[in-house]
Formats: C-alpha cells, structure tokens, sequence
C-alpha cells in the first residue's frame, strides 16, 4: 500500500522546479507536470515510475525553455542589445576607454609568449613541412645541443630507417662579387644535394645540385637566391653557366632559387658541402645542422626512439663520447635555436598561467567597472523585468554589452600588436636574429583565440554583474530605483580586488618609474665619447675547411690567416686619409659588451661581494690607437696578450674604481671571475688592474653604472672581431670605404659596417619599447585601481543620500559627512598603499643591482610614488565626496 | 507561407484533433499515443509560444468545465496556422506522391 506522500510529486524536484523553470511558461509546465503525474497515477502507474516520469519531464522541459530563452536572445534581441552596447560605449567614454585600455592590452598580452612559440616553432613553409626535423646530441651535463660533427652526419644517413632523407649544412656570410665593389656580405649557406629534395625544393631557373657536386675537386658551382639574382644580377636571364667569384673562387651558376626558399636560415647563395669524415679526425670538422624527412608512415616519436637506440649503440664503440649524451629528433626551430623542449617545462607552464591569472585581473577589473554601470541602471533593469523580460533576457543584454566591448577592445589591442609586431620586424631585421620561416605577424589561429578570449572575458566581466544586478527581487528594486539610490552593493570580493590593485599598483608604479628613468635618462656627456664621429664594424673570416677556399700558412695556419688579415684591416685604416684613430675589439665601445661576476682578492669568501661589470676583449693598442689617455698605470703591452705572466693584466675604468674598489686606488688589486659553488676557484685565472681608463661606452645605454674592465685580446685567436673608426667627416659616407678597405687586405673577409649612432639607436629603440610597455601595463592597473575607488566612493554616496541629507539637517559637521562617504574608500586606499610600499621595496629590491637600471634610492623612490598614488586615489575620491557634502536636506526629503 | 518545423507541425495536428480540448497535457498526450514520442511540458509550451507568437494559434484561459482548479490555457488553431500546416502537408504528400511503395522497398532492405 502506499503512503500519501507517495502520491506526491517528488519534493525536492517540485522545489527545484522553481530555480529551473522561468518566464512566462513556468506555471503552466509545473502546473502541467503535476497533473500529468497525476493522471500517471490514475492510470495505475507506480508511484515510482510517475515520480520518474515527473523527473524527466521536468528535466526535458527545463532544457526546453534555456533553449528556447537562448534562442530568442539570439535571434529576436542580439542585434538590438549590440546596437545598445555601441550606444553605452560613447555614453561613458571615460569608462569605456579604461575598460577598453585594459582588455585591449590584457586580452593580446596575455598570448604574446603563446604566439611567439607558435611563431618560432612553426613548421618549415615548404610542403608537409611539419615531417622535416632536426637531428642532434643533447649533452645532458652541460644542458645543451651539440652541433653535429661530418661523422655523425654520416652515422646518422647510414644507420637511421624513420628518416627518408637526411641533410646537412652550415652557414656563413660570403662575399659574393658581381663587378660593384663595396657591397655588403651575403648570408651562404654549404649544404648537401639532399637537403633540396627532402625540402622539396624546385630551382626557378636551372638545376640543383647533384651528388657529384658535393665531391672534394668537383667543378666549384653556386645556386643563388631570386632576390640576390634580381638585386646583384640584375636579374640575367643568361645567367647559367656564368662565373660568379666568391671569395677569392670562381663559381659556375648552376641554378637561381625562388625568394621563398631562404633555407636554413635566411640565405641567399649555396655551395656544396663538401665535408667529408675521412677529412677530419673523429668530432673535429665544421660544425653542421643535420636535419631529415621523415619515412612515410614513421611518427615522430618512432623517430626519436631510433635516433636514441643508435646514440645507445654509438656508446658502446665510444663510451666516453655517447655516454653523456641522448640522441633527440626535434623541431627545426628548436634545431637552430639549440633550446630543449620547453613547452612542457614547469617554469614555461607558470608563466602561460601567471599571464592568464593577469588575464583574469583584467577581467574583474572591468567586470567592477561594468558592475559600476549597471548599478547606475537598476532602475532601467527593474522596470524592464516588471514589463516581462526574463533573467535570461536581461543576462543575455548584459552580456552583449560587455561582449561588444570587449570584442572592439581586442579588436584595436590586436590592430596595435600588429603595428608593434611589424616596427619590432623592421627593427630587429638588420641583427638577422630569426630564420626566414618566423613571419610574426598575427595568425588566424591567435586571432581566433583572442576573440574566443574576448568573448570568455565578456562572460566573466558582463554576466557576473548581470547576476548580481538582477539576483534581487523586482520590487525592492523598483522601489531603491525610485528613492534614486543604486541597490546593488559592493561586496568583499570587490574590496579585495581594489586592495590588490592598489597593492600591484604601486609595486608596478615605483617600479615603471625607475625603468622610464633609467630608458629615458640624457646618456649624452656621460659616455665618454661622441658617438656620432664613429664607424663600427664586425669583420670575419670564415670557419673555413683548411682543404677549401682559403691558402693557409703551413703552420698553425687558421689563426695565422686571422691575424694577418685582423692586422691588416687594423693598420690599413690607421693609415686611411680622414681616419683620426682606430681600434679592434671583441666588444666596442657603445655596444652592449658581456658582463662579468667577479669577486674582489681578499674579500671575506663568505661573504656574497660579487659584483656584476661590463668585461670587455681589446687588442692590446685599442686605447692608444682611439686616443684614449691612460688616467693611473700603464696601457697595455704587446706582451699583454701572451697570457706569460700569472695574473692576466687588465685595465679597468674610473667607474670600477668609485663603484667595485670604493675610489680605493685600483693599481695592482686583483679579482676573478665568481664561480663559487660550480669549479674549484683555485683553477680560476686571476685579473689583476695595471691601469685606469676613464668612461669610454661600455654600458651605453645606463652609464651610471658602467664599471667595467679591458683584457687584451690577441689578435687572430676568433674568427671575427669588430672595429671602431673614429672619423672626421660623416661616418655614413665611410661605411662603404671601410668595406673596399678590408677587401684589399682580404677578399675572403666579410664585413657588417654601419654608424656607430646607428647601431646604438637600433638597440635603444627595443630597450625602450620594453621598458614603455612595462610601464603602461604598470598605469593601467594604476588607473583601473583608482576607477575602482572612484566607483566605489560614488555608489557610496548615491547609497547614502537620504542618509546625509537627514545628518545634515540634524546638524552634522562636513567632516563626519566626508567621514561617512570616504571611510571605506580611505581605508582601502591606507591598506594597499602600505602593502604596496612593501611590495615596491621587494620589486626595486629585486633590480637594484641591475646594469640596466640606474641606481636606486629606494625610500625617496617608494615615498614619491606612494605619495603620488595616494594623490591620485584622493582625487577619484573628490568628486564624489563633495558632491556628498552638497546634499541639501531638502534633496534627501524629496526620497522619502 | 509560414516555415513549420516538424514538432511543430505535430503539435497543430494535435490542435486540430483535441478541438477546445486542447491545453498542455492533452496535446502532450495525443503526441505520445500517436507518435511513441516522448516529449517534455517544456517543449509543448515553448513551441506552442513560438506559434502564438507568429500568429498560427491562440491561447485562452478558463478553469476546466465542471471541476474546481487551477484555470488551465487552452489553444487553437488560427486560419493562419490551420493554412500553413495544410501546406506543409501538402508539400510532403506532393514530394512523397507515389513514392511510397518504392521507399519501404528500400527502407525494408
């Protein structure tokens, strides 16, 4: 038998009904339901299986009605809520330019390190690019790739099935001659007839090359590359067969590749690798990339596990060579770039989350803004829910809103990082920093992801305030909206958002103006010499294989070559007409040079005294030959370079001398480089200061802390080292001397010239435009805090009006008025500014000793932008209060 | 002519056979005994609003005739919905003409 209950629909589903069910049809389907379970039960069903059958239906019917509720918001009203949307955006331009600001920042920042893997890692353009991949030994102690060797190249082609075809190549500038002296070095290439085919590569004129090219003694051939046909060439249609001289060679053209096919790097002209193991003793020879095609059928991971097993079996013949290694098949970038995997990386992972968390700020930022707007609309929202129109409906409105200012704030955020992306390109083009394939300008695939982001940050900063603003019943706020006060409250969470952005605020504020003054500061005076009169240039020889190319001395006979023709440039131009000095160096003058941690002789080694310097390579006669006076000491001597002596002798500038030895006199200190806790110190050379220099650019674009020393570098010990030519006339017009200069002492040799105040711009701009990005995301978190108050502050007083109108008719003093509408506010203000002098010492802290940065004062710093953060949080709060103490108890009357 | 959709071409049918019988569950009902579908109140009433909406029914509210209640909201059939469901009916018998026999030949395998 069974109970009355359980002749009732099931309760707690009855309940639920109400939260599930809305708009007009509510009643009719609950009514519905429960005389359907009814009649279920008249029908001699089961109390059981009608309960069951009320719960589908239920169920079903719920579904049918978002359905339904969405499809009505789609069709009936998203045209006419976006209309309204673009209508709010001009209704408050100051709040929809903030909110703008942040999303459209926001929304790209938060996918710049996404969309620079992506960029860089992105698969050859050439066909089924994605199955080309890299070949390598990864040294497991020392952390990084190793280059392949002409044998491992060879071991690989014969011992690996995953690949269909492997190839190899190298890079170098060369000095192509086409009868106009003078012209810069192209980038060349060596590589083997293979890699052609495997990259499916087709000439636009003639023939690639053949296995037989790649043949010790084979005819010399070329293929080059369209732009440089066109460019160089002018682009000859008879140019096959013709002798072009390379170097000092001649070479027959063979074939003329399309201006899309830059490969490996971004290369213009290339030769035949002609490397051979039985040229080399084992792992001696030029370094190569070595990279394959994959078999039809072999995935990448079968790949790998092969190249391992044959590194594995290379161990056994070889322990001492392999047992340290791991044999890795990975991507082209990763190939060229030499990086391990590091997408799966903790660390990448924290920082893709840290940008998200950022994201997500940004978001609730504007979702108390957009909060802010829709409480100054509860009346509207009230009076639009009493005409009928659904929670769903007025969400869906709300949402369009946000999502239309979020969609054009992406829009021109993604327009802006276009613009940045392509000055970036243009900048950074002359340093050739990217292989051809990196085309960073945005792809589809960003920009779908951006607006799914845009679309995802509506949802968060328009339909959470639409929650809240329409979570209330209809009358109370019917009745708030008439009394003109806002119904809608900000909760704790709002507050913590506010605390913590005025907390991040001035961390990022302090921290912003150290970078704007340290990227902006007047360099001019302060470097130690005039720019603007100086030629730089790096001028190189290439790695060349002894049996090729070059005629060597017989003994020792790369370096020999080196210095003969270092030398020779050296004093070729000491004795060019127009020419006031001359020097040669690793590093030069206004150049972003290494730095050096080193640790002072007799220091306490306990103590943490390292210090980080500029360290510069010179020959031994840069500072005579630059005219540059020894201050203390001597200059350096031939003998320098020798390395005889058991300190090597170095000479340091004035700022080492007042930064690192405290204006102690710096003749005969000695320190070395701190390797604490990595080698035995003991086995460390020492440096020990023969002689005092004054500024001369080392860290040109922070001279404040410039503290650096010299070492002589013997000339021909590196392939290529750079010049610095001071001149009396226009170093523009030098450039292109200096280029037939070196090419009379050395045909072979290649050289990048350019004004010295050329270069040194270049690298200002990029230096800068970090710096001033930092610096606008810093403001903007800044603005979006001090919205934040002002927001708050004004639903405080609109909130309060009858309130202070009634305290003001009682007699209430104007500062317990301000006292009513600014403590909340104030108090926010008080806490995240302490906590933010905190969080601003810990950043500065963190930067302090960094050669970028000038140094740091660090309670004036901190005192200055709190003081201006709390300037600026008191103005938001102005406007509101007075408009508070200007409440007549008359206007608070009329409420009631 | 009115587009109707499959559903809502059942649920004018079941208009056209309940008379002023015809409310929520009477409709749900003579669905379910003569198609073997299981439909929610939900749906009924969502596509009976989109109907109303465009016209093709109309909706009256009255208790129901003897019995103390709730009022219930019956339906009918406007001209405009008993025209578009008699089109729509006549598209499918004028596509389906003579094909029948061919389609459960196929459909029987």
């Amino acid at each position: 038998m069974s109970s009355d209950g359980d002749r009732r629909p099931p309760r707690l589903w009855a309940l639920l009904s109400r939260l599930l069910l809305h708009g007009e049809a509510a009643d009719l389907i609950r009514q519905d339901l429960d005389e359907a379970f009814a009649r279920d039960l008249e029908c001699g069903l089961r109390p059981r299986e009608a309960r069951r059958r009320y719960v589908r239906n239920l169920s079903d019917s719920a579904w049918s009605v978002w359905k339904e509720g969405l499809r009505g918001s789609v069709t009936r009203g998203t045209l006419q809520d976006a209309r309204l949307g673009v209508r709010m955006l001009g209704k408050q331009p100051m709040l929809t330019g903030v909110a703008m600001l942040a999303l459209g920042l926001g929304i790209p920042a938060s996918l710049t390190l996404r969309h620079g893997v992506d960029v860089i890692f992105s698969p050859l353009p050439v066909p089924e690019g994605d199955r080309v991949l890299g070949i390598r030994h990864w040294d497991l102690e020392a952390r990084q790739a190793l280059p392949g060797s002409v044998h491992d190249y060879a071991r690989w082609r014969e011992s690996l099935t995953s690949f269909q075809a492997i190839g190899a190549a190298r890079t170098y500038l060369l000095n192509v001659h086409a009868g106009d002296s003078g012209a810069p070095p192209v980038e060349g290439a060596e590589v083997t007839s293979s890699t052609f085919s495997l990259l499916r590569g087709t000439p636009l004129v003639g023939r690639l090359f053949t296995e037989a090219d790649g043949v010790r003694g084979a005819p010399d051939v070329v293929i080059l590359g369209e732009d440089l046909w066109r460019s160089r060439f002018a682009g000859d249609p008879e140019i096959l067969g013709e002798t072009v001289r390379i170097g000092s060679r001649p070479h027959t053209v063979v074939g003329v590749m399309p201006s899309s096919f830059r490969f490996p790097d971004d290369n213009d002209v290339w030769l035949p690798l002609r490397a051979a193991p039985t040229d080399y003793a084992v792992g001696e020879g030029p370094p190569l990339w070595v990279y394959g095609r994959l078999a039809d059928g072999v995935t990448e991971e079968e790949a790998r596990l092969e190249m391992e097993v044959a590194r594995a079996r290379a161990a056994d013949d070889d322990p001492a060579r392999f047992e340290r290694l791991r044999g890795e098949v990975v991507g082209m970038a990763m190939l060229f770039f030499g990086e391990s995997e590091f997408r799966d990386d903790p660390e990448f992972v924290l920082i893709q989350s840290v940008m998200m968390l950022l994201l997500l700020i940004v978001c609730g930022n504007v979702g108390t803004l957009l909060l802010a707007r829709t409480a100054q609309r509860t009346a509207e929202i009230s009076i639009r829910s009493a005409l009928g129109a659904s929670r769903t409906r007025i969400i869906a409105q709300l949402f369009i809103e946000a999502l239309v200012l979020a969609v054009a704030a992406t829009g021109l955020g993604l327009l802006a990082a276009e613009g940045i992306v392509r000055w970036l390109e243009r900048t950074v083009e002359p340093y050739g920093i990217f292989p051809f394939w990196v085309d960073p300008s945005l792809t589809p695939r960003i920009i779908l992801t951006a607006l799914g982001l845009a679309v995802l940050s509506g949802a968060v900063a328009g339909v959470i305030p639409a929650l809240k603003a329409t979570g209330g019943r209809v009358r109370e706020n019917l009745q708030h909206a008439a009394a003109g006060g806002a119904s809608i409250r900000f909760g704790l969470g709002s507050s913590a958002l506010i605390v913590g952005e005025v907390i991040l605020s001035v961390g990022f504020l302090a921290m912003g103006g150290v970078m704007v003054r340290s990227a902006f500061q007047d360099t001019q005076g302060t470097l130690g010499f005039d720019p603007e009169r100086y030629v730089t240039a790096s001028v190189s020889l290439p790695w060349v294989d002894p049996a090729e190319h070059l005629e060597l001395p017989e003994e020792d006979g790369l370096a020999v070559r080196r210095r003969q023709t270092q030398l020779g440039v050296l004093s070729r131009l000491a004795e060019e007409e127009g020419v006031v000095g001359v020097g040669m160096a690793l590093s030069l003058p206004g150049n972003e040079g290494p730095r050096a941690r080193i640790v002072l002789e007799s220091e306490n080694a306990d103590e943490d005294l390292s210090r980080v310097v500029s360290e510069a390579e010179v020959d031994v006669a840069f500072f005579g030959g630059l005219g540059r006076r020894i201050l203390a000491g001597r200059d350096f001597t031939p003998a320098d370079a020798e390395r005889a002596s058991e300190a090597r002798p170095v000479i340091v500038n004035t700022s080492f001398v007042q930064q690192i030895l405290g204006g102690r006199n710096a003749l005969g200190r000695r320190f070395r480089y701190d390797v604490r806790g990595q080698v035995d110190p003991e086995d460390v050379e020492w440096f020990e200061v023969v002689g005092v220099v004054g500024p001369f650019g080392m860290n040109p674009m922070n001279p404040t802390r410039d503290a650096g020393y010299y070492v002589p570098l013997p000339p021909g010990q590196v392939g290529s080292v750079r010049y610095a030519v001071e001149v009396a006339g226009d170093p523009g017009s030098f450039v292109s001397r200096f280029r037939e200069i070196v090419e009379e002492v050395d045909v072979e040799a290649t050289v990048l010239a350019q004004p010295m105040a050329d270069l040194m711009e270049t690298e200002a701009k990029v230096f800068r435009l970090v710096f001033i990005l930092q610096v606008v995301l810093a403001g903007v978190a800044f603005l979006l805090s001090v919205t934040g108050l002002y927001a708050l502050m004004s639903f405080t007083v609109s909130q309060r009006t009858r309130e202070i109108g009634i305290r003001t008719a009682l007699g209430a003093r104007a500062w317990s008025i301000v006292s009513t509408i600014a403590r909340r506010a104030a108090l926010q203000l008080g806490v995240g500014l302490s906590l933010g002098s905190v969080w601003a010492w810990l950043l500065l802290g963190s930067i302090a000793n960094d050669q970028m940065v000038i140094p740091i004062n660090m309670p004036v710093t901190i005192g200055v932008t709190v003081a201006c953060a709390a300037l600026v949080g008191v103005v938001a709060c102005a406007s509101p209060t007075l408009r508070g103490l200007r409440i007549r108890p008359t206007e608070a009357l009329r409420e009631l | 002519m009115g587009y109707l959709g499959e559903f809502e071409q059942l649920i004018l049918f079941a208009l056209l056979q309940l008379g002023d019988e015809a409310y929520g569950v009477t409709i749900r009902e003579t669905i379910e005994e003569r198609t073997g579908r299981v439909v929610s109140a939900g749906a009924i009433y969502t596509a009976l609003g989109r109907l109303e909406d465009r016209g093709m029914v109309v909706s009256r509210r009255e208790s129901p005739q003897g019995r103390a209640g709730r009022p219930r909201k019956y339906y009918g059939l406007r001209p405009e919905g008993a025209r578009a469901l008699k089109d729509s009916y006549a598209t499918i018998q004028s596509m389906a003409g003579g094909l029948i026999p061919k389609l459960t030949e196929l459909a029987e395998g």
